[in-house]
């Protein structure tokens, strides 16, 4: 039984059919917020909220981009929800005066590498970026979800890139 | 060739990193990157960030791994897993009746094929238990549980006997 097929059925309340499908997709989901986080633990709490969210919000689902996209954006958006709570978990007096001061934005926590990076990207540039690299969707399919052109997605990605690569070159000064 | 906009040649670029350019066109671009340092920092970056981003991040967890985040998960929606389902209440009644209902039935046949002799029927009695009742009328029927009254119509109903002709004999005269 193909996605649409369990997606249709999961929609009419079938549990079973949803449990097919976090079967089928847990493995990627995983992969990704693992790649993201580099944190088992975490990862695994960004799956099952990914999938919690997917059965939730399973009518807003309207089969644009397939479920395996789908699921990607949501579970992009739970990474980052992850690191954000964690940063807000960030010990006062591991935060240098001058930043305190300045009242800005705590860093990101030393271990979280580019991962933790892409997940504070823009909310387009950061989908782009994921699904092309993560996800390794075609552009073309990429523009279908975010419903740009391809040509705008390919910008995006240039665009994600750049900014990591500041960000990169600004953490190791 | 660096006359070309950097600009303009983002999502050609874009392109290039990930493989996806053609030959001739890739010639021409390749041409341009060697000649701008920018747009050389830029390839670089997205084939360093792609190539980053695909690292595997940890071996892949075993197959109860992916059980238990599926149960866990199925238990956040509110599905209790299936191998610990226990029934409810109303289950265990029906559960119960069902049961009696299926032995009532089996009880019935039984009877219905193997008939039961009637119990207490005095046509089934033959003659010599007949005759040996009154030696086992104390057994059954205790001392003093039998008022005057009983005791009379007792007697009267042994004289009543003396005086039936059995089948085959003369009656006493």
């Amino acid at each position: 039984m193909d996605d649409a097929a369990l997606i249709a059925r999961a929609r009419g309340g079938s549990t079973k059919a949803f449990e097919s499908l976090v079967e089928r997709h847990q493995r990627r989901i995983d992969g990704l917020a693992l790649r993201v986080l580099r944190d088992h633990d975490q990862a695994d709490e960004a799956t099952q909220r990914s999938f919690v969210h997917a059965w939730e919000h399973l009518g807003a689902f309207r089969g644009e981009a397939t479920f395996a996209t789908w699921l990607h954006h949501i579970a992009m958006n739970e990474c980052r929800d992850i690191l954000r709570a964690e940063r807000r978990k960030v010990s006062l007096d591991d935060v240098p005066e001058g930043r305190l001061a300045s009242g800005g934005e705590m860093p990101i926590p030393v271990g979280r590498h580019l991962g933790a990076l892409v997940a504070e990207l823009p909310p387009r540039q950061r989908s782009v970026l994921s699904l092309r690299v993560l996800g390794e969707l075609p552009f073309a399919d990429i523009a279908r979800a975010e419903g740009i052109s391809e040509n705008a997605a390919k910008v995006n990605f240039h665009h994600a890139v750049r900014k990591l690569r500041a960000w990169l070159a600004g953490k190791t000064e | 060739m660096t006359s070309i906009d950097c600009h303009r040649l983002r999502p050609v670029l874009v392109d290039l990193a990930v493989g996806t350019l053609g030959y001739q066109q890739a010639e021409i671009v390749l041409a341009h990157v060697r000649a701008c340092a920018t747009c050389r920092g830029d390839l670089a970056a997205m084939r360093g960030v792609a190539s980053e981003l695909r690292q595997p991040a940890a071996e892949a967890p075993p197959d109860e791994f992916w059980q238990q985040q599926r149960t866990a998960i199925m238990r956040r929606i509110g599905v209790e897993p299936r191998a610990e389902r226990r029934p409810t209440r109303r289950w265990a009644i029906a559960g119960a009746l069902a049961t009696a209902a299926l032995a009532l039935l089996l009880v019935r046949g039984h009877f219905r094929a193997h008939p039961p002799a009637p119990a207490h029927s005095i046509d089934r009695l033959d003659d010599d238990t007949l005759l040996h009742l009154d030696d086992l009328l104390p057994a059954l029927v205790p001392a003093g549980t039998l008022d005057d009254a009983d005791a009379e119509a007792v007697a009267a109903n042994d004289g009543a006997d003396a005086a039936v002709a059995w089948p085959g004999e003369e009656p006493d005269s």
